[in-house]
């Protein structure tokens, strides 16, 4: 798609916007992986230079920049005709910027708009920029003697090279802001990896550059400048516009008076001979810097800016894909989870004679005369067996049985939970980046709580809960519609012994991956009961015993039988899942999901429309 | 941990006699004892740090152990533009290599300067892509002195400024092959590049085990930075004696023209020339080595301290898991042992038949086991490993294992009356704890255990439970052996019953040979009486003797239930996480023990005038070596 070149005004409106999408992308990937080191240069282009000006009236950032104890704050002493920062022996003594802005400027207000990421306070002494201080300070020092135009900021930078790294954050602040940088190279430094890492950045980002070797032996090293200056371009990429040399001399760095001599002629494709250079002083370099552009040098700076935000390789394009690949990975993780965290519960049968007095309840209002005296045979015959079974020993009383099948229930449901913890374990193992997420649970979680958690919730569970009353209530009216004239038959049924030992799985429902747990699948098609309850699944299925008894009697009755059976089991199910997702899980779960979804997020798409638009250009009829 | 750690105070007049000898022999010691410390509990990811960190140390260990006799190497350390080479020339006293301001970096291989005499076949001249340059200069007579490449020209991957690795080799990586080789760095810098970050960085990574010479370069341009420098470099964790500061060219272009050297300069070569001598070399490559094993000892236990905590609670959570289930095993195995009435019967009648084999109620005892042994209830196979017991199908305490495999099939509850269940809870409580402290499968088992053919765990459990279980019930029987082996017993129930046999048989022995043989009645019946009722007095006697014998029954079973704590029949449900943590554990012991056999070497090692090195708790950057 090609778009037409945008208004200024219209192009402002953009990178506003792209600011908003990305803030919100921030946030939102917190945790994914797709983390970006937070000095990546085409953020820095954009939160510190694109939004804090592209509002407002243009200024022509100027800071000087450069490695330790290069005499960085002597030059830009020297620029601004005052001392900023004072000049000191030892290195890396600069722990803060200091700008020179007019008067007029400061009055306008909004130098603070400028300086984003800084405290900015008003200038007292040359000694403010040497306070040792952990925030990012910035000290504004009004220029009155009116050699600076209202539009010209002048900074001092902290060094880019030494062992304070709060100082190279500093400085990185103000390069990122700045429109025109004054490199102060030595002959030690100028090809230090720092310093053209420093400067690689600026090249980028299309920023104006003005070189400055300091502390050279004037004129012997005058014939080596050229050779620095190639290895200083191709190392950084920038291509300065005006080269000046600035001898050693102590007396004069005494007195604050740097004397520069342009040796721009090195610059040119095959050097002139060197002109008879004519000393200038720090305000001639002011004059010269008042009669640039300025508008141009902005509009330059604002473009490159922009050229880092949108570079494919390694601007936000690059983030974004970043973004959807790690969200892929999470999405793949959720996978994992949903297939194999998954535990089958060998739940005992329920007791026959609890369902069987809910059918009972159900069928009472029903009952015809035959059925009343069929039933009433087998319930004396019943209840004379059990009571010749307690007295021999054989067999327990009901509170006793009802007690123990209340301890295997529990059993069952703690093995559950001890392999539920042991997949999710395995899951880990298969795919590494869940254990930051689940460290929590699998880690740091308090496992005797969850245990004696699931014991209590499971004491406090009525043996025949009102849910399963209703439950049997509803399945029977249903069997009752759909075959008039068996409903007799199901007394039959319960009486010869059907008792079903239903399939209960529990396992992880994540978003995107639906899954029907294998229990319910694999029952021969009869997938029962599939509950979702927050993250987990409840599957229930049944299919097994008391077949011999019930294909000769009851066989249309037996899947009827078997769902009164695996409710009852649902329902143990659901109490493990409940616990899972409230005691263990804790908001593990809707953080994987949450990852999983950034990869579908509206600000990706919004922000690769603002990306094409933005790239389209600036129309010329444009101001900055 | 072992005899050869003798007290600081008792190793000193050793020391003072053979000082060199005897400490050699207990450095050569401490290396072997950290070897086989770094991979003590390989797999445990603390203990692999501490063995990636090892295999770093190791070679340099090995030689300050081995290579006491070689004169020192010197590797010229600082940034780029500092005045290396030149004050490697000055050394030398002429032009060994190209010192220059044309283009940085200047020197890109390295220089190696030596004697005019000196052997260095065993130095690896190739590997780092030297020349070798001799010299008759005094100050480099007792040592190899190397140039080397600067440090700070080449980017970091995702380094300082998160930018991008050059893909060719750089300086810096030259310089990574070079300094390894060194055991003595030279740390040169100027007032602009004594604070640079690169330069530190470097440094801290090759600081550890090495005596450090520190020289300001440029001594007649720059301002004295010493103080400043001195400060930085003790906040980042350097011992710093003294900082050199000279003009190298000025003494390079003294001694080339045979003009008087600066004082300065001359302070730095007698420093050399003094502390670096081949005498001195062993002491200081020992030292070197010694500081490098405390560095080493430090960075090791800071891998394993934070784990600490996490192994302590994992230990008393062991031994509340371990009580736990001991007290389940102990009501379930009580309640079977109890159930299990018919094999304690069977067990008793089994030890009357055996006791009582004289007389006729002996006889009469023997048959009715013969009987009894074909009736159906009897041969039913009694559950659980209590009933196998008690019915004999466990035979002896030295061929159980080979009844294991009827065991192996059995659940862990119906077999001990532990619910599989509240083993899972447990392990898997534990497991949890163990994570805690790193330690995660393949160490241990999952919560849930794997299947039982390993010898380990469940079928452990069983075998353990089995030979306390059948030495429990044979203990048993011996009391109740004891309890009717009373010679009055047998003689009173041999009296009561042969009293009514005597009795029949007399009364038949009248009414035959008085009754029908002399008056000739036709009387019958009376055997066939006779034996049913001599039958039915022996069955009332057998139970008697039975309750006899089971009289303190209950007693014994609850002495036996008691004995179970003791009989750590649950230790193999959770033995592979009990042999983690000791592991483990193990491995924080010898750390400190490791650690005191350091500082009592260290104490006798004395520290330099003129050479600093790396603090014991210095340096915030993760270095190597």
């Amino acid at each position: 798609m090609h778009h037409r070149p945008l208004t200024y005004a219209a192009w402002a409106e953009r990178v506003a916007l792209l600011c908003v999408a990305v803030e919100s992308l921030d946030r939102a990937v917190e945790g994914l992986g797709a983390e970006e080191p937070s000095d990546a240069g085409w953020r820095g282009q954009l939160f510190e230079k694109l939004r804090p000006q592209v509002a407002g009236e243009p200024v022509m950032v100027t800071a000087v920049c450069g490695g330790t104890n290069t005499g960085k704050s002597l030059i830009a002493n020297a620029l601004a005709g005052a001392p900023l920062s004072r000049s000191v022996l030892e290195a890396a003594r600069t722990r803060h910027p200091v700008a020179s802005v007019s008067a007029e400027l400061v009055a306008r207000d909004d130098v603070a708009r400028l300086f984003p990421g800084f405290q900015v306070r008003p200038w007292t002494s040359d000694d403010d920029a040497l306070t040792d201080s952990e925030e990012h300070v910035l000290f504004v020092r009004p220029e009155g003697t009116g050699r600076q135009p209202a539009w010209l900021a002048l900074l001092d930078t902290p060094d880019i090279d030494g062992t304070l790294c709060d100082n190279w954050a500093r400085a990185e602040l103000v390069r990122n802001t700045a429109d025109l940088l004054v490199a102060v190279l030595t002959q030690q430094k100028y090809n230090d990896a720092a310093v053209r890492n420093f400067f690689q950045d600026a090249g980028r980002a299309g920023k104006t550059v003005i070189v400055v070797f300091n502390m050279i032996e004037w004129p012997q090293q005058r014939p080596r400048l050229g050779g620095w200056l190639t290895g200083f371009v191709e190392g950084t990429g920038v291509r300065p516009d005006v080269v000046y040399a600035v001898p050693w001399d102590r007396d004069a760095a005494e007195r604050g008076e740097p004397q520069f001599y342009d040796v721009s002629e090195i610059l040119a494709e095959s050097p002139s001979d060197p002109i008879e250079a004519v000393p200038l002083t720090g305000s001639d370099l002011v004059a010269r810097l008042a009669s640039t552009d300025y508008r141009e040098v902005k509009r330059e700076a604002m473009l490159g800016a922009l050229q880092v935000v949108v570079d494919p390789a390694e601007g936000l394009p690059a983030w974004l894909r970043r973004i959807e690949r790690s969200a892929e990975a999470w999405h793949d993780a959720c996978g994992l989870l949903s297939r194999e965290v998954t535990v089958r519960i060998e739940l005992p049968p329920a007791p026959r004679e609890l369902v069987w007095n809910e059918v009972w309840a159900w069928l009472e209002p029903r009952r015809s005369g035959f059925d009343l005296t069929v039933s009433r045979v087998y319930r004396v015959a019943g209840k004379g067996l059990s009571w010749a079974g307690r007295r021999l020993g054989l067999m327990a009383d009901q509170a006793q049985r009802q007690a123990d099948h209340a301890d295997e229930e529990l059993s069952a449901l703690k093995a559950a939970l001890g392999d539920f913890l042991d997949r999710l374990e395995m899951a880990v193992r298969d795919q590494p980046q869940l254990e930051e997420v689940l460290r929590p649970v699998l880690t740091d979680g308090d496992r005797q709580r969850w245990f004696d958690e699931l014991a209590r919730r499971h004491a406090a569970m009525p043996l025949v809960s009102r849910g399963y009353s209703e439950f049997v209530r509803e399945e029977l009216d249903r069997f009752e519609r759909d075959n008039p004239g068996t409903v007799r038959l199901i007394l039959t049924a319960l009486h010869v012994g059907a008792v079903a030992r239903p399939a209960v799985t529990v396992g992880l429902g994540l978003a995107g991956a639906a899954v029907v747990p294998p229990a319910a699948a694999a029952a021969g098609g009869l997938s029962v009961f599939v509950h979702h309850l927050g993250d987990l699944v409840v599957g229930a299925a049944a299919s097994l015993a008391g077949e011999t008894a019930l294909e000769a009697t009851a066989a249309g009755i037996r899947p009827l039988l078997e769902r009164l059976f695996a409710g009852w089991a649902a329902e143990r199910g659901d109490l493990l899942a409940n616990t899972i997702h409230e005691v263990v899980m804790g908001n593990a779960l809707a953080v994987i999901e949450s990852r999983a979804d950034v990869g579908q997020r509206q600000e990706i798409a919004e922000a690769r429309r603002l990306i094409e638009e933005l790239s389209s250009g600036l129309n010329h009829e444009g101001t900055v | 941990m072992s005899d050869a750690t003798p007290q600081p105070g008792a190793s000193q007049p050793a020391l003072s006699r053979d000082p060199s000898a005897a400490g050699d022999d207990r450095f050569a010691k401490l290396v072997a004892d950290l070897a086989a410390w770094s991979g003590q509990y390989p797999g445990w990811p603390p203990c692999d740090a501490v063995s990636r960190l090892w295999q770093d140390v190791e070679p340099r260990l090995a030689a300050s152990v081995a290579d006491l006799g070689r004169p020192l190497v010197v590797g010229v350390l600082g940034g780029t533009g500092t005045g290396k080479s030149t004050l490697v020339n000055a050394l030398a006293g002429r032009n060994v290599t190209e010192a220059s301001d044309v283009a940085r970096p200047t020197t890109v291989r390295p220089v190696v300067v030596v004697s005019e005499t000196a052997e260095i076949d065993w130095f690896p001249l190739e590997a780092i892509g030297a020349t070798v340059v001799r010299t008759d200069a005094a100050a480099v007579a007792e040592i190899v002195l190397v140039d080397c490449p600067d440090p700070d020209t080449q980017a970091v991957a995702g380094g300082q400024h998160g930018t991008h690795a050059a893909s060719e080799i750089g300086n810096r990586d030259r310089l990574e092959q070079i300094l390894p080789q060194c055991d003595v760095l030279m740390v040169v810098a100027t007032a602009q590049k004594y604070r640079s970050f690169q330069v530190a960085s470097e440094l801290a990574t090759f600081a550890p085990g090495r005596p450090l010479l520190f020289v300001q370069t440029r001594a007649s341009r720059d301002a004295d930075i010493r103080d400043d420098w001195k400060r930085d470099l003790e906040s980042q964790g350097y011992v710093v004696p003294v900082i050199y500061r000279v003009d190298a060219l000025e003494a390079f272009l003294a001694s080339s023209q045979g003009t008087p050297l600066d004082p300065s300069f001359v302070e730095l070569q007698n420093a050399i020339q003094a502390e670096l001598t081949c005498r001195e070399a062993g002491r200081i490559r020992r030292n070197g080595g010694l500081e490098l094993a405390g560095w080493f000892l430090e960075r090791g236990g800071d891998q394993l301290r934070p784990v600490q905590h996490a192994l302590a609670e994992l230990r008393s959570g062991l031994h509340r898991e371990t009580q736990r289930l001991e007290s389940l095993m102990a009501d379930g195995l009580t309640q079977q042992v109890r159930q299990a009435r018919m094999g304690w019967r069977h067990l008793v009648a089994n030890e009357l038949e055996q006791q009582w084999q004289s007389g006729a109620f002996g006889w009469f005892l023997q048959v009715v086991s013969n009987v009894a042994a074909w009736l159906p209830k009897n041969r039913r196979q009694l559950s659980g490993l209590v009933g196998r017991v008690l019915a004999g199908q466990v035979p002896s305490l030295a061929t159980s294992g080979a009844s294991l495999g009827a065991v192996q099939n059995e659940p862990l509850d119906e077999a001990l009356g532990l619910d599989d269940a509240e083993v899972e809870q447990s392990r898997s409580i534990l497991v949890g704890l163990a994570r805690r402290a790193s330690l995660q499968p393949p160490l241990i088992y999952a919560a849930r255990l794997p299947a039982r053919d390993d010898g380990e765990g469940v079928a452990k459990a069983l075998e353990t439970a089995q030979r306390w279980l059948a030495g429990g019930i044979k203990q048993i029987a011996v009391n109740c052996r004891e309890r009717i082996g009373t010679r009055w017993l047998p003689l009173a129930f041999e009296v009561l019953f042969d009293a009514v046999l005597a009795a029949v048989f007399a009364r038949a022995a009248w009414d035959f040979f008085h009754g029908r043989l002399w008056l000739g009645e036709s009387r019958g019946g009376l055997l066939t009486e006779a034996v049913i009722w001599i039958v039915l007095w022996g069955l009332l006697l057998r139970q008697a003797a039975i309750a006899w014998a089971s009289r303190r029954l209950n007693r014994d079973i609850a002495s036996l239930a008691s004995t179970l704590r003791g009989a750590n029949l649950v230790a193999p449900l959770l033995a592979d996480i009990d042999r983690a943590a000791t592991q483990s554990e193990a491995c924080g012991d010898q750390q400190r023990q490791l650690k005191q056999n350091w500082a009592a070497l260290a104490a006798d090692a004395p520290a330099s005038k003129t050479l600093g090195h790396l603090g014991r708790e210095g340096d915030s950057h993760a270095s190597r070596v």
